[in-house]
């Protein structure tokens, strides 16, 4: 207080000087922006003093001042400008945007925000710039490629479908890897799904414990926090309209056999049926040409050209009290499958701020969102349409009449293959219909107490509440997708309802102190009370009594029913000080003490802290070419919550009856991660910035299902059982390659590595996957990496045979496996001395992955490209493995073609396997993709000629994404398609959402388990696009 | 500074009002009971009993079933699921018994679910025997009937792990299950299910009550009834278990005589209900449109040579070869168009999984009798026929060499009112009256109670060589307790120890009807 004390004397003294010897004048103004508009509330200081006014409404100033005194302009988010006094009494000033000031300022982790260069953390971060050029349809597949670090696996691929994301490593073995979301302060437990970029103003990033820790037992996965666009202080209504017109395409087809193995008649015409079946052909080559002469092609049949549009419009605005922002979207979108309905959805968002008085600030956010889609397609699974469409000999004609009741789409015409029917049947006779309304919002109030005591108190919602209806009509021919509705028609219907409110309040301390205000102290006490429930009912039954009527009450035999409730409550109490000398010395510390009803009453509170420091040496020392150098360490703690049931003892209740299920856990805790983090920032030669980090975690108490001996009857037991540790290195990289008025290109480039391996494990090393058929692909062993593939091991060399086995019997083959001499049929499998013949065979690790994004711009045209390149990766071709079984995969016609029998291929005894996995459907998932391109050209001010009376600008776009791909993939697409727990795209059972169930990792982990197993194919999209600003 | 101390107050005040401490441990699984809620009530035990019926249904009737069917060569499939392929194989495959295997449910299911049913049953006999829980409505008490079908629950799981594994433990409600337990042997398990099975029926014999029609699914049971499954159950128990021809020769078959004589008068089995709960996968061995339809396992050759001696016992090996003449001719009535067996003149497995896969006919019985269920109807899912008991009660006989009243038996069974065979005589030799049983027991009792073919040709050394005799600890299990792995079945190997195995050099894997394996 003595430090202030003196300031302001001596603030005084120098005052009174002033006023005594200086020659005054007034000087009067009018600051505006580049565009010209006037700017209301910019300030005016003279230089050296605090003497100062700010602007009104219309950017008038006037101020007092000595001749060759300067005068400071400046205004939040505008380049500061000095101008020295004259022998005018007018001085007239444009302010220029400062973009970087701007982007700077971020707030996850810190204390009252701060800008990039002051963190001693790493922080991600998406401006809207980026976003903009391709907008994405949610909020998160609009991170891919833009920030070291992220990876995201795409979503069951039908338009609606969430993503799933993963910040550096994945820490957790049984729970997923799902960071924590917050879109304007409300922490988002319905998914991204619904949120559309548009209104985005910037994405924050923090990407593991290390910058996350101030989020608690959610963020060891890491934090990512959204932030809308706000209200403008203007005296204009603006009003932006967008709309998008595309076509969404497949890209590309699977190849598939065209030929066949089985014996023909003698002419050729027809299939020997002489034994009752076909019969393969005495050579046992897929070479023969199929009798009939017409081929189908069925990929033809249900893939399509899908529209899609969006429209966007929002009206923005404000005045010194108030400032308000309302935007509306509409997306709809066909899909790349015919016969299945669009997913439409509409969205609204109101965003006000108010200032009620110089002391108090209110900020609102409403966001509403409806949306329905025909959820006919399952990805990830040999249920639905894919699978039949490609294993299907193409000789069947789906489109003719079904001879019951002249309906269209023959359902049963596989008459070789009677088990499999025909997808366009079921498409167009089972309505799957999946609405989903979303509510989200926030008001918070901001009291200034005093200059440097700001208390805030914040209500925020995520509510949602999801139906689905599944319905069979009575009189249904296929016994696809359920047999037992086969003419007699089912019905189910079920719904979810989230809700999940936070109510928060934070008291801040800012202030600075010392000589010249040198210590800067920001210092927050929060406390955060979060309250989630959720209800899930579900009804359906069987044998319908009328026709065409998908009510409940039209059910004959007894209606199975089913519902669950969850309740969560956690309390936080945190505290976090960000402290810095001349913001050259950084300091950071966070603690926070965290309860929750999901942990064990003996373990219901954890704590966690963060410290971390950084140095700005390019304060101290001048490094010539170098404009920032930043050192940066690290440490944190974060945790992972167990789910809701996994504490307690349960009795699974079915009908009534009581059967037991896992044994409850008092001592149940979060898992808990340690990461530190040690980073540098440069910034050189005025147009390079560069930061690398490199990150190390231990994630020990992982949750895990413990299984317990079958003499308890129960099941299992969840418990804090094994440790993963990880490591990430990843650099980021932005280039100004050319800045000019009319001409510039900025090249952005991000890079990572990592890799998380199981360095503990406290349970027998057991298998996992995400939970479809024969797909517990991923073996959980101490001393593997998270995310090794095992199975059986086909050889390639003869020096690799089993003991026993004489090398003279054998062949290597032109596929390169080793086979036996006199059939070269069967390949070799790999047994190890004890006579094990399961291995590690693959290895889901990248070796690193990188996306280039490169924007050029040449007065009012713009082009940008985003390039996403992941090195290595092993994926696991299931759908091959399955087109093998029935010879169907391209592969067994060209060994045909080299002479080798389908057997190879097939069966038992062939590289089928009977669907066991092996090393033949192991392969590496590398791929550079062109991901994102746009192509802008703006009109505006004289330009647009008239019109520009009217308008303010008019831009034109062309927007492509996912356009090329180079891989060695055989597969749609080495991004796999998986159906995510948290899409709730299949309300089916209380539990789960009917895909993703293996027991030890409920709802699968798509960013671990890459299965390829009739995905959904990632599509290409290109569109046309126009903005129009008012 | 006042007001700053006005206002960490304030702030202060309304954490505390808002804070949640006590509402969080107030937060309640309101979905699943846990084990004191479920005991604290004797009116609430009957659904833990309820739970523990369901529990030892789906332990014996999921992925096991067609498993030991194929295995036991009464149906065949090639199909790779619930592990048919690799335990139908010819050659036999030892049992994949390893954490790896992806059909390890086959095991699992069988050893979590029936113990899980123990556990049910344990729980509710130590609240009423130690805890001295009641049941009581309107002043009668239902404490017994309660009692009664908790042990009857305890003995049929304690006899299907007998049936089943090579050993296992035996736990009671008064076992400290924090200690370690050493495994006992299949006859002890069999030996806990006819005690706890006696149990019952002294319960029973003292009281009067109704098991409610809820526990398994349908079936109400009096005490009369339930001392009827009683001994059915443990004449099944006792036969079944038997691990080859020298163990069925050493039954105490007056015993049996006496329990077959004294048990059930109508089928027993719980009312399909589509599948919510009360599953079989029985539907994959016929054409039901919830197993594999068209695809499903048919009957084996072994199957249909026994109905028609002029069918060959194997599908020939070779390429494209057919059966020359593939329809049986056969008078019994049971086969044919419509009726429990039907021709199919095609075949759909593929050959490259083995030609011994191959068979032209399929069972669709449920579609025909409205007694027989395929699961997904609301049909019986036949699990102890009445026809099943007398042909225990016939074997009895006739193995006492009371040979004249086993044929009147047999006469009076589905032989003849089903199969519309000629009655036996009544001089006819023991020989041949033990033929007609088995036969009975092969084509009548197809697709009911888990195991029937394959427990009859266990007890008669007919497996075929290297078919593992009983199933080994599952392998997730043997990791828990930190027990070495094991295997059992492999025609290379006898790790059984219980029949000396053929010698597999003599008789190398048929690759051609020639060279058709030996059976012991």
């Amino acid at each position: 207080m003595n430090t202030k004390l003196s300031g302001i004397l001596t603030f005084l003294l120098a005052f009174v000087v002033q006023i005594t010897f200086a020659q005054e004048k007034t000087i009067s103004g009018v600051v505006s922006d580049g565009s010209g508009l006037p700017l209301p509330g910019a300030t005016v200081l003279v230089k050296g003093t605090s003497q100062g006014t700010s602007t009104d409404f219309d950017g008038n100033y006037s101020i007092t001042a000595n001749q060759g005194a300067s005068l400071v302009y400046s205004f939040v988010g505008y380049t500061t400008k000095e101008v020295k006094v004259g022998a005018s009494n007018t001085i007239n000033l444009q302010l220029t945007e400062d973009a970087q000031a701007l982007e700077e300022v971020v707030i996850t982790g810190s204390a009252s925000g701060k800008s990039m260069k002051e963190l001693s953390f790493s922080l991600g971060q998406v401006k809207n710039e980026l976003l903009e050029n391709v907008p994405a349809t949610t909020a998160a597949s609009a991170l891919q490629g833009k920030i070291s670090g992220v990876a995201i696996s795409p979503s069951g691929g039908q338009p609606g479908s969430d993503v799933s994301i993963q910040l550096r490593t994945a820490n957790s073995l049984a729970t997923g890897q799902d960071p924590l979301i917050i879109l304007d302060g409300v922490i988002l437990e319905g998914g991204l799904a619904d949120i559309n970029t548009e209104d985005i103003e910037r994405i924050e990033v923090a990407k593991g414990a290390a910058g996350a820790s101030l989020y608690g037992s959610r963020a060891a996965n890491g934090v990512i926090q959204i932030f809308s666009k706000r209200g403008k202080y203007d005296d204009k209504i603006n009003v932006t309209y967008r709309t998008e017109i595309g076509l969404k395409q497949i890209s590309s087809r699977y190849d598939l056999a065209t030929k066949h193995y089985w014996k023909l008649t003698p002419d050729g015409s027809a299939f020997d049926l002489t034994t009752g079946s076909r019969e393969p052909d005495d050579d046992g080559l897929a070479d023969n040409i199929y009798p009939g002469g017409t081929l189908y092609n069925y990929q033809d049949e249900i893939f399509q050209n899908g529209n899609f549009n969006t429209h966007y419009a929002s009206i923005n605005g404000g005045n010194e009290k108030t400032k308000y922002l309302f935007s509306y979207q509409r997306l709809s979108d066909e899909g790349i499958y015919k016969l299945v309905g669009n997913y439409r959805r509409d969205n609204f968002r109101l965003n006000l701020d108010n200032n009620l008085s110089e002391k108090i600030n209110v900020k609102s956010t409403f966001f509403y969102s409806n949306s329905d889609r025909d959820a006919a397609i399952n990805s990830g699974t040999t249920i639905g349409v894919l699978f039949p469409a490609l294993i299907t000999e193409p000789i069947y004609d789906w489109k003719a009449p079904n001879e019951e009741d002249g309906s269209p789409y023959n359902y049963d015409s596989n008459i070789y293959d009677p088990n499999i029917f025909n997808p366009l049947y079921t498409l167009a006779n089972n309505d799957r219909t999946e609405k989903r309304n979303r509510v989200l919002g926030s008001v918070s109030m901001d009291y200034k107490v005093l200059p440097w005591i700001t208390l805030n108190g914040q209500y925020s919602f995520d509510y949602e509440n999801n139906t689905f209806q599944n319905y069979i009509p009575k009189g249904y021919l296929s016994q696809d997708p359920d047999g037992q509705a086969q003419n007699i028609g089912f019905i189910q219907r079920s719904n979810f309802n989230g809700r999940a409110q936070n109510i928060r309040f934070n008291a801040l301390f800012s202030d600075s102190f010392g000589a010249d205000d040198a210590f800067n102290l920001n210092f927050r006490l929060s406390y955060l009370n979060e309250r989630y429930e959720n209800e899930f009912n579900d009804a359906q039954g069987y044998n319908l009594s009328v026709s065409g009527i998908s009510s409940l009450d039209n059910i004959k035999d007894k209606p199975s029913i089913s519902s669950a409730s969850e309740e969560i409550i956690t309390d936080s109490y945190f505290a976090i000080a960000d402290f810095d000398y001349k913001k050259k010395y950084i300091f950071s510390g966070v603690a926070r003490r965290e309860g929750s009803s999901l942990f064990g009453p003996n373990t219901r509170w954890a704590n966690y802290f963060r410290t971390s420091a950084a140095y700005r040496v390019t304060e101290d020392i001048e490094i010539s070419g170098v404009q920032e150098l930043k050192l940066r360490a690290s440490y944190g703690t974060a945790g992972i919550r167990p789910s809701y049931e996994m504490r307690f003892e349960t009795f699974q209740l079915r009908n009534g009856n009581a059967t037991k299920e896992t044994l409850g856990n008092d001592n149940l805790k979060p898992a808990k991660t340690g990461e530190l983090e040690l980073g540098i920032n440069i910034d050189f030669l005025d147009r390079f910035s560069f930061e690398f980090n490199y990150v190390k975690s231990k994630t020990d108490d992982q949750i895990l299902r413990v299984p317990l001996s079958a003499a308890t009857g129960y099941k299992a037991q969840w418990r804090n059982a094994g440790q993963i540790d990880a490591t990430t290195y990843e650099a980021s990289l932005n280039y100004d390659v050319i800045t000019n008025e009319n001409f510039s290109w900025n090249l952005g480039v991000v890079w990572d590595k990592s890799k998380q391996k199981i360095s503990r494990l406290d349970v027998p090393a057991y298998l996992t996957g995400p939970g479809t058929q024969e797909t517990a692909i991923f073996r959980i062993e101490e001393g593997q990496n998270f995310g090794s593939m095992y199975g059986n091991d086909y050889i390639r060399s003869l020096s690799n045979l089993p003991s026993g086995l004489d090398p003279n019997d054998y062949v290597v083959n032109s596929f390169g496996y080793v086979v036996d001499a006199a059939t070269e049929s069967s390949a070799v499998k790999r047994v190890d001395e004890s006579g094990n013949t399961f291995f590690v065979i693959g290895d889901i690790t990248p070796d690193f992955r990188m996306g280039i994004n490169s924007t050029f711009k040449y007065k009012n045209l713009s082009l940008y490209t985003l390039f996403d390149w992941k090195k290595g990766g092993d994926i696991y071709n299931k759908t091959k493995q399955w087109l093998y079984r029935d010879r169907r995969h391209v592969d067994v016609t060209n060994g045909a073609a080299q002479g080798i029998p389908a057997i190879f291929f097939d069966g038992t005894s062939g590289l089928y396997n009977t669907n066991v996995p092996s090393s033949a459907f192991v392969e590496d998932g590398s791929f550079v993709k062109l991901r994102e391109l746009s192509i802008y050209y703006t009109l505006k001010g004289n330009t647009l000629g008239n019109i520009g009376d009217y308008l303010e600008s008019v831009k034109f776009g062309f927007v492509g994404r996912n356009l090329i791909t180079w891989t060695k993939y055989t597969g749609f697409d080495p991004e796999i398609t998986h159906q995510a727990e948290s899409s709730r795209s299949d309300l089916t059972t209380r539990d789960t959402n009917g895909i993703g169930n293996d027991d030890n990792t409920p709802g699968g982990d798509p960013n671990i388990f890459k299965v390829d197993n009739f995905p959904y194919p990632t599509n290409k999209t290109y569109s046309f696009s126009v903005q129009v600003n008012f | 500074m006042k007001t700053l101390k006005f206002n960490i107050l304030y702030v202060s005040c309304i954490l505390m009002f808002f804070s949640c401490a006590n509402e969080m441990d107030q937060v309640e699984n309101l979905n699943n009971p846990d084990k004191d809620q479920v005991l604290a009530n004797g009116s609430d035990l009957i659904s833990v009993i309820g739970g523990g019926y369901v529990s030892w249904w789906q332990a014996n009737n999921q992925d096991l079933y067609p498993a030991l069917a194929v295995a036991g060569d009464i149906a065949t499939c090639s199909w790779g699921n619930f592990g048919m392929n690799i335990l139908s194989n010819e050659p036999r495959n030892p049992v994949l018994n390893s954490a790896s295997w992806s059909d390890l449910s086959v095991l699992e299911q069988p050893w979590q679910g029936n113990y899980a049913a123990i556990s049910s049953a344990n729980d509710v006999l130590g609240a009423i025997n130690n805890n001295d829980i009641t049941w009581m409505v309107d002043g009668e008490d239902k404490t017994p009937m309660v009692a009664a079908a908790s042990y009857f629950l305890r003995g049929i799981s304690y006899g299907y792990l007998g049936l089943l594994f090579e050993k296992g433990f035996v736990v009671d409600e008064n076992t400290d299950l924090t200690q370690s337990l050493t495994f006992a042997t299949y006859s002890e398990l069999i030996d806990q299910a006819v005690t706890d099975l006696d149990a019952a029926i002294t319960i029973a014999n003292s009281n009067v009550f109704e098991i409610p029609d809820n526990l398994i699914n349908g079936v109400e049971i009096s005490d009369a009834d339930l001392i009827k499954l009683c001994n059915s159950f443990k004449a099944r128990f006792i036969v079944q278990s038997a691990r080859n021809l020298t163990e069925t020769n050493a039954i105490d078959w007056d015993n049996i005589k006496t329990l077959a004589e004294a048990g059930i008068t109508e089928d027993f089995g719980p009312i399909g209900d589509n599948g919510i709960t009360w599953w079989t996968n029985a539907n994959v061995l016929m054409d039901s449109p919830n197993g594999f339809a068209e695809f499903g396992g048919r009957l084996d050759m072994r199957i249909v040579h026994l109905l028609d001696p002029n069918q060959p016992e194997f599908f020939p090996a070779a390429a494209g070869s057919v059966l020359t003449n593939p329809q049986m001719t056969t008078s019994d009535a049971r086969i044919g168009s419509g009726k429990d067996f039907e021709f199919r003149p095609d075949i759909l497995f593929s050959s490259g999984r083995g030609r011994f896969h191959f068979s032209h006919y399929i069972h669709i019985r449920f579609l025909n009798d409205p007694n027989f269920s395929d699961g997904a109807d609301s049909k019986k899912m036949q699990t102890f026929m009445l026809e099943d008991n007398r042909l225990l009660l016939a074997e009895a006989k006739a193995r006492l060499d009371e040979v004249g009243d086993a044929v009147l038996d047999v006469n009076a069974s589905s032989r003849v009112t089903r199969g519309n065979l000629a009655p036996l005589l009544i001089t006819a030799p023991k020989a041949d009256v033990l033929d007609a049983i088995f036969y009975e027991r092969y084509i009548e009792l197809f697709n009911t109670a888990v195991g029937s073919g394959f427990f009859d040709r266990r007890r008669t050394n007919q497996l075929q060589v290297g078919t593992f005799r009983h199933l080994p600890v599952p392998a997730t299990e043997l990791q828990v307790l930190s027990e070495d792995l094991y295997t059992l079945g492999g025609v290379t190997a006898d790790p059984t120890g219980v029949v000396p195995h053929y010698n597999i050099n003599a008789a190398p894997a048929r690759t051609n009807d020639n060279n058709i394996p030996t059976f012991n």
